[in-house]
């Protein structure tokens, strides 16, 4: 009776329904970044790999989810001519996993490895190659990585603070001369950032594009995961009537919560803050990015959120394109009826320009030059691809 | 000097406190790192200059009884921010005495405050407690090549805005040669309590990784809100104060870094600079 008692208590005790999640993730080198100002950039990263053998690399790479408990294997893939890895940041894997050539092992072009390593703490956590991490972060090759308390995956962490809605910010910054010039770059001590990213994006991009804006309302929980993977430091100013409050830093908890009025984020720190806003509201969180050596501010991103039902719903544009690349037409869906469709090159040229007629429209895009373009309608836009 | 022993040798009888009694020289030299030569200024053990400043490690309860001989053509002090900050200067050429009495235990940091020696690396710590951990020291430090030329000219003694540091290290070691440095290189065992002391000697903020591990901050003098928590990246801000504790539970080797990659450089190239390893055995 004892043994079977040990039995049952050592089954329960385990995670509940943990379980082995396996992803593929490639990394790529060579392809293309829009920028704010619509430059185009190289940029090189990874690309989670679809059951159907595709892949896109992005900058930043997709956010991996994993959940309390699981068994992570990451088999990624180099499809790059030169060595790359993963590390990752902060999740305490064993030095064979850890993505440090020097101590485990580089993936030599069109390579393979498979990481492997248990998810035992809920939170937020960081990517990146760990190959000449100073050319290779700056080319765009990180990403962030969620942990979900489980099986009670709207709780922070075991026993902690619940919520209903989530967003990842990952601050990141570009030196435009290494990105257009990776082959001899640095003097590295005197790298320059010109651009200033939440999440690859900035300036208007952070609000045309919809995805990256909050929409929260009175009663709700809002958890941002915040990370920082560049080279300056970035602080968040956040509107009083949001209620800013920081549960838990690099995957811990925090002894006590600490109010999140102002909150600094250093190069490869991750940050858990609620937002509880009380009253309808619309204002921006203001991200500010300061220059590592001198400490003097370089920029200002901001991130709406909006928390007024009636301007969130009026506001929000749909807009879906497909196929996305395209070798010829492409389908619009959008409920921007009445509104301006405007397509520019990657100059800011406009070559298209329509009034959105229906919620679905075709354009003719056989005789445009292969390349990239920008998609805007009411307040969104998105990125088409010409093959 | 015999007032001051005297005055010692009351408080140790009454305190039954232990006064180690020590000589400091503050020397200045220049500092090879590859091709750049620094001006440098630090607090040594001998009057021969050697590019690291000394370290102390005092005993819950000790205190210290400094005698400090400055061997340099320039005025200094001897401050120790809460402890000792007034009455401190040591005249080009002269001597002085300190009496440290710790008010608990902890990292103290102990640096010259005027422009010439704050600028040019004369900075250091001194330890007190943790007799019964592992104790390494991680003095961080960045120098720009011709800004030390021109704060040994007396052309300044301020850091300017378009600051631009070429050599970046701690206890004034760069990568690989850094791994050699036995004061910081952690070599220690699965389940050891190792503490950290760590000084930002220089005029920017860095901030650290530590690969494989967490560690508990158990000191920062600046961001003091950051007592007791458990992070693996973290800032150590210019003139921070803070005391680390390492409790590996996995053996291997793992790097520490500063995760402003451009610290991980020496002279710009990559790897360099702030960069170690931890090797933890089984």
């Amino acid at each position: 009776m004892r043994k079977l008692l040990i039995f049952i208590f050592s089954f329960s005790s385990l995670p509940m329904l943990a379980q082995i999640n396996s992803i593929k993730l490639a990394a790529e080198m060579g392809q293309t970044h829009i920028l704010d100002d619509f430059t185009s950039v190289q940029m090189w990263g990874y690309g989670i790999i679809k059951p159907s053998g595709a892949y896109s690399a992005s900058l930043p790479g997709p956010v991996l989810e994993f959940n309390l408990g699981d068994t992570v294997e990451i088999h990624f893939y180099n499809y790059s001519p030169e060595d790359h890895t993963i590390h990752l940041h902060g999740l305490d894997v064993s030095q064979a996993e850890d993505g440090v050539p020097m101590t485990s092992v580089a993936v030599d072009p069109n390579d393979s490895i498979v990481y492997n390593f248990v998810a035992n703490n809920a939170g937020t956590f960081l990517y990146h190659c760990h190959v000449l991490t100073t050319l290779h972060l700056t080319m765009g090759m990180y990403g962030v990585i969620v942990v979900k308390n489980f099986p009670e995956q709207n709780l922070m962490y075991p026993g902690g603070p619940s919520f209903n809605k989530e967003h990842v910010f990952l601050t990141s910054d570009m030196d435009l001369s290494i990105n257009t010039n990776p082959l001899s770059p640095g003097p590295f001590n005197l790298l320059v950032m010109d651009y200033f990213m939440v999440n690859g994006l900035s300036g208007n991009q952070l609000y045309t594009d919809g995805e990256h804006q909050i929409t929260a309302y009175p009663g709700d929980s809002v958890l941002l995961r915040l990370g920082s993977m560049g080279y300056s430091s970035t602080r968040y100013i956040f509107p009083a009537e949001v209620n800013a409050i920081c549960y838990a830093s690099d995957g811990r908890t925090l002894p006590a919560p600490i109010d999140a009025d102002t909150l600094i984020i250093y190069p490869g720190e991750r940050y858990d803050v609620l937002l509880t806003p009380t009253a309808i509201t619309d204002v921006d969180i203001q991200v500010e990015y300061y220059e590592s050596r001198n400490n003097q501010l370089q920029h200002i991103n901001y991130i709406n959120l909006n928390a007024d039902v009636q301007i969130a719903a009026q506001n929000k544009t749909e807009l879906e394109i497909f196929p996305n690349p395209s070798i010829g037409v492409i389908t619009v869906v959008s409920n921007a009826i009445g509104e301006q469709l405007i397509i520019t090159d990657i100059t800011g040229q406009i070559i298209y320009r329509t009034i959105i007629n229906s919620d679905s429209q075709q354009i003719d895009f056989s005789n445009y030059a292969n390349g990239i373009y920008i998609l805007t309608c009411g307040n969104r836009s998105k990125k088409i691809i010409k093959r | 000097m015999k007032y001051i022993a005297f005055l010692i040798l009351v408080i140790s009888l009454q305190s039954r406190a232990t006064v180690i009694l020590d000589t400091l020289y503050i020397n200045s030299g220049t500092l090879t790192v590859v091709d750049y030569t620094l001006q440098t200024c630090v607090f040594n053990d001998s009057a021969f200059f050697k590019k690291q400043n000394k370290v102390f490690h005092l005993n819950s309860g000790d205190q210290l009884l400094l005698h400090i001989i400055n061997n340099d053509s320039q005025e200094h002090t001897f401050t120790i921010d809460g402890l000792i900050t007034s009455g401190n200067t040591i005249p080009a050429g002269g001597a002085s005495d300190f009496f440290v009495n710790p008010t608990s235990n902890g990292v103290y940091r102990f640096y010259s405050d005027k422009p010439y020696g704050r600028l040019l690396g004369a900075s250091s710590m001194i330890l007190v407690g943790y007799e019964t951990y592992d104790r390494y020291y991680w003095n961080l430090f960045e120098q720009q090549d011709t800004l030390t030329d021109e704060i040994d000219l007396g052309m300044t003694n301020s850091i300017p805005l378009n600051y631009t540091p070429d050599i970046f290290s701690i206890n004034m070691r760069v990568a690989p040669d850094l791994m050699m440095d036995t004061l910081s290189f952690i070599n220690e065992n699965v389940g050891d309590s190792i503490v950290i002391a760590v000084v930002n000697s220089g005029n920017m903020d860095h901030n650290f990784h530590f690969h494989g591990y967490h560690v508990t901050i158990l000191q920062a003098n600046t961001k003091t809100y950051m007592t007791n928590w458990v992070k693996d990246s973290f800032p150590v801000v210019a003139g921070e104060v803070m005391l680390l504790l390492l409790v590996p539970d996995q053996d291997g080797m793992y790097m520490m870094h500063n995760h402003n990659l451009i610290t991980i450089t020496t002279n710009g190239v990559y790897p360099g600079g702030m960069m170690s390893m931890i090797n933890i055995m089984p």
